[in-house]
């Protein structure tokens, strides 16, 4: 092979290591921008309206308490508003299902709030007189319960998957960092090699064909030098052992 | 020493460990699992540096016993470095020191993993650990020259440089028909056992990776609690035959597939190695029958399967004998130390050398019985030189005293005494599994990280059988 060739080869290796590291580095970067979106808008963007819908429902179970005792007007602006709140994040989380199982959560949702509301309606339309503490206890707060722990479900369900995604997360990071750790030192190490390569096969017969070609210019010491490879170098020498044979061979005939 | 020679026959070395990555990193694209990159990115960077110097160093064959001893020890080496790589490409559970304790352990055929979840690694890395195992199991140096095209003198002195003295015993033939010999038995237990698996049940991958740690005598499982998670008596019952195979000498069984039974019959390390399993398996059958068991065909099944798989260095587990008496206990550190036959891949001190120094024992007591009379000391009828016994004795002994001082850096670390002596014989005979905390079901996870180094460095001398790795690291060597 000649050696324009190897040189090549050997920065060709090098640039290959470092691209390739770079491009890995560059993927996971990117998928590691992505996770970390998912995470946000999927997750995230769930829990915050679980949180909301959890806000909503005891805003709604104290103005029903406000109800109850009679605080008619107040309480009624305030339960409406709650339930426009919750409404709204529950559209949210409905349209941002994204984990297995997440939608049958989110229907118990819907399924358990309707029967809450329909509880709530009844004192709104005066149709509850007297022990109304007792009706409280008895129907309303039940319905309360099994909302909030169909929330806390959805809530938990996104929280786990948020720590899955976290833990992908900080696996990504160092998949993007070990190419380049690994690319710098396998550079290191190549480096040194096509150094000694380099020093080997290239600058050695030069310096050994320089002092040879002094020798034999001074005393006329025979050349008489071969390398091993195939390669330019080993032309060079062949030529000047050639040569030098033939000025040997013009002088004596002289 | 000329350096450039040895960078040109390790770089092949280093191609032919790309090619199993290789492989490793197809399993893991179709599988469509996060082992593709580290495993293709790993492969690229053994091509690129295993081609380079055979760009640069024209061929040679004239290589010195002392080169070829480098060569052999910096292939290993540099073979235990490739296959570190995507291990720390991955992440998970691989820090730089648990990476290079799994890859030292894998192509030594220890077995030993640091790995708490082993079902969490891709199926591609799963792959390529148990590669590790089948490259490393005849030696990666045999194996290259089994492939490649005769490398004349140069292949001579690499497979002696990698065979032992006593394993080289075995092979009165040529370097060339010895190393096909070896890879052809290899090759073709692989393919038995992996078609006997998958009649047990036994899915290909599992098939094909546990074949691999069987042949290799290894005992990496896909699996966090081993063969024990198949719950397959048959699937145990391959694993046991192979690995009783896989502990014989491999010009034996070459006979034997050729059709010549009595070099099988003759073989009095054979019969030592098959009598001497035999009666450990009754003992301790009898043993944790009535200590942990209470089933007589339970404890035949989990004592012949742990007492063959450390008397082999395989280190599979079908049950865990942490929790086994002390007596029983005793014997499987006792088959830790030994292990199998010379010329397999097994580790440990080997039968061989018991064999020998047993009847050089006798051989002194009936000198000093006989004064006058000659004896000397024979093996399968030839007759064995005083150079070989000398180099066996110093061989156990030296064995000895590196299991001693390794177990005392271990309890140093503050190990548990049982631990660090089970994990450092373990290590020291490639077996993989020890006692107490580094127990058959448990790894080697909470073991401190300099004291891991410290185990893979004992795998090593271990696998090089000691005097490889001192040479290597001689500077008269590199004079």
């Amino acid at each position: 092979m000649k050696l324009r060739l190897k040189i090549l080869g050997g920065f060709v290796i090098l640039a290959s290591i470092l691209l390739i590291a770079a491009a890995w580095s560059i993927i996971e970067v990117q998928s590691f921008g992505t996770s970390l979106q998912q995470m946000l808008e999927n997750n995230y963007k769930s829990i915050y309206a679980a949180k909301s819908m959890k806000e909503a429902l005891e805003r709604e179970d104290s103005a029903l308490l406000l109800l109850l005792m009679g605080n008619d007007e107040h309480s009624t602006r305030i339960l409406f508003a709650a339930d426009s709140l919750f409404t709204t994040n529950y559209e949210v989380a409905k349209s941002n299902i994204t984990i297995s199982c997440e939608d049958k959560l989110v229907n118990s949702i819907e399924r358990k709030y309707s029967l809450y509301k329909q509880a709530w309606s009844q004192p709104l339309n005066k149709s509850i007189t007297s022990n109304r503490l007792d009706w409280y206890f008895q129907n309303s707060h039940e319905y309360f319960l099994d909302v909030m722990k169909s929330i806390d479900e959805v809530s938990s369900l996104n929280d786990s998957q948020l720590y899955t995604t976290a833990m992908q997360i900080s696996q990504r990071s160092h998949r993007a960092l070990m190419p380049g750790v690994i690319a710098l030192i396998a550079t290191i190490v190549f480096t040194i090699l096509f150094n000694y390569f380099i020093s080997l096969y290239v600058v050695t017969p030069i310096v050994e064909i320089t002092k040879r070609i002094k020798n034999f210019n001074k005393n006329r010491t025979p050349f008489d030098y071969h390398v091993q490879t195939k390669d330019e170098i080993s032309k060079l020498t062949d030529t000047l052992n050639i040569l030098c044979t033939n000025i040997v061979a013009e002088e004596s005939d002289q | 020493m000329r350096l450039y020679v040895v960078f040109r026959y390790t770089g092949v070395i280093l191609i032919f460990n790309a090619i199993f990555l290789l492989i490793s990193a197809f399993i893991s694209f179709f599988n469509n699992d996060a082992g593709f990159f580290p495993l293709i990115y790993s492969a690229l960077i053994a091509t690129l540096f295993g081609a380079f110097p055979l760009i640069f160093v024209p061929p040679t064959e004239d290589i010195s016993n002392n080169e070829g001893m480098v060569i052999v020890v910096s292939s290993w080496l540099v073979s235990c470095l490739v296959g570190m790589l995507p291990y720390v490409l991955w992440g998970g559970e691989f820090s730089i020191t648990n990476a290079w304790f799994e890859s030292v352990s894998g192509y030594t055929t220890t077995g030993a993993s640091i790995l708490n979840n082993v079902e969490a690694l891709p199926m591609g890395l799963l792959f390529w650990r148990a590669s590790t195992h089948w490259i490393g199991g005849i030696g990666i140096i045999i194996f290259v020259l089994s492939v490649l095209p005769s490398m004349g003198i140069a292949g001579m002195i690499l497979y002696r440089s990698e065979m032992s003295s006593t394993a080289l015993r075995q092979f009165k033939m040529r370097t060339k028909e010895a190393v096909r010999i070896i890879a052809a038995v290899y090759v073709g237990i692989t393919i038995v056992q992996t078609i006997a698996l998958l009649i047990t049940g036994l899915n290909l991958f599992d098939a094909v990776t546990h074949t691999f740690a069987t042949v290799a005598t290894g005992g990496f499982s896909t699996k966090n609690m081993s063969v024990a998670s198949f719950n397959n008596p048959a699937a145990e019952i391959v694993i046991m035959f192979f690995m009783i195979i896989s502990g014989m000498n491999f010009g034996l069984l070459f006979a034997v597939f050729i059709g010549n039974f009595s070099a099988l019959r003759t073989s009095s390390v054979v019969k030592y190695y098959l009598s001497i399993n035999f009666i450990a398996i009754i003992l301790v059958t009898i043993n944790t029958y009535f200590t942990n068991y209470h089933n007589f065909w339970d404890a035949l099944r989990y004592s012949s399967f742990q007492i063959l798989s450390v008397g082999t260095s395989t280190g599979f587990a079908n049950a865990d004998s942490s929790i086994w008496p002390g007596f029983a206990q005793i014997i499987l550190i006792l088959f830790t130390l030994q292990c199998a036959c010379a010329g397999s891949t097994s580790g440990g001190i080997k039968i061989d050398r018991i064999v020998m120094m047993f009847k050089s024992f006798l051989r002194r007591v009936k000198q000093i019985m006989y004064p006058n009379a000659v004896f000397a000391v024979s093996m399968d009828k030839s007759k064995t030189n005083d150079a070989m016994i000398d180099s066996a004795v110093i061989y156990i002994l030296f064995y000895m005293i590196i299991v001693t001082v390794g177990s005392l850096i271990l309890a140093a670390m503050g190990v548990d005494s049982l631990s660090a002596f089970s994990g450092t014989a373990a290590a020291m005979g490639n077996v993989g599994p020890g006692l107490s905390t580094v127990g058959s079901l448990s790894n080697y996870s909470q073991i401190p990280e300099l004291g891991k180094w410290v185990l893979a460095t004992i795998m090593l001398l271990g696998r090089l059988e000691i005097y490889g790795l001192i040479i290597f690291f001689m500077p008269k060597t590199w004079k």
